[in-house]
């Protein structure tokens, strides 16, 4: 545990250090992994899951993905957008007309 | 003489199942829902019957849970296994 904690430490302050400002990490807990990872010469079972909410310039995605390949402790990275929530306008299914579509696509 | 207007007896447009809920790619339960429980394939949009913007971000949700290792892709999690039937599939 000392360990993971130390690895998030770092990573936050490399992320710090480029100029990003951290608002939130979350443990999604340590389960085991789906499927076996080999990653570094070895192969991992189970492994803690953390999502940090981040905002940054642009710059700093690939360096920031080149300092996570390096890092011994980290299985797999990446760089998410965060989810635009606006899921209030749905309407429902629309009947599409085959046919029009059809005559349509024929000219 | 006749008014032309709407049709007043028009019902409101079907809802699919995930009309109105947020698709994220970390509920893996939703997620799996979708997925066939001996191969790990998702669905296709004959078998979920969920409108267009819907299964397109349920497809994306699921490739990037396989990617990121939140979700097996070969199989269904067994977990879930006995989570209630929303597509029309018979096995």
């Amino acid at each position: 545990k000392p360990e993971t904690a130390a690895v998030l430490k770092r990573t936050v302050e490399a992320l710090m250090e480029r100029g990003a400002i951290v608002r939130n990490l979350e443990n999604l807990g340590e389960r085991s992994l789906p499927y076996k990872i080999s990653k570094h010469k070895e192969r991992h079972r189970r492994g803690g899951y953390f999502l940090i909410d981040l905002e940054g310039p642009p710059s700093i995605v690939s360096t920031m993905m080149d300092h996570l390949g390096r890092d011994i402790d980290v299985i797999r990275r990446a760089f998410i957008k965060h989810p635009v929530l606006k899921t209030e306008e749905c309407s429902g299914i629309i009947p599409v007309n085959y046919e029009d579509k059809l005559i349509a696509k024929k000219k | 003489q006749p008014i032309q207007m709407e049709n007043p007896y028009k019902e409101p447009p079907k809802k699919c199942v995930l009309c109105g809920i947020s698709v994220d790619y970390k509920n893996v339960q939703l997620l799996s829902q979708f997925v066939s429980p001996h191969t790990g394939c998702i669905y296709g949009r004959h078998i979920t019957g969920l409108c267009n913007k819907k299964q397109k971000e349920i497809t994306k949700a699921i490739k990037r849970a396989h990617v990121l290792g939140f979700m097996p892709v070969m199989f269904k999690d067994p977990s879930f296994l006995t989570d209630p039937k929303i597509c029309n599939i018979k096995y």
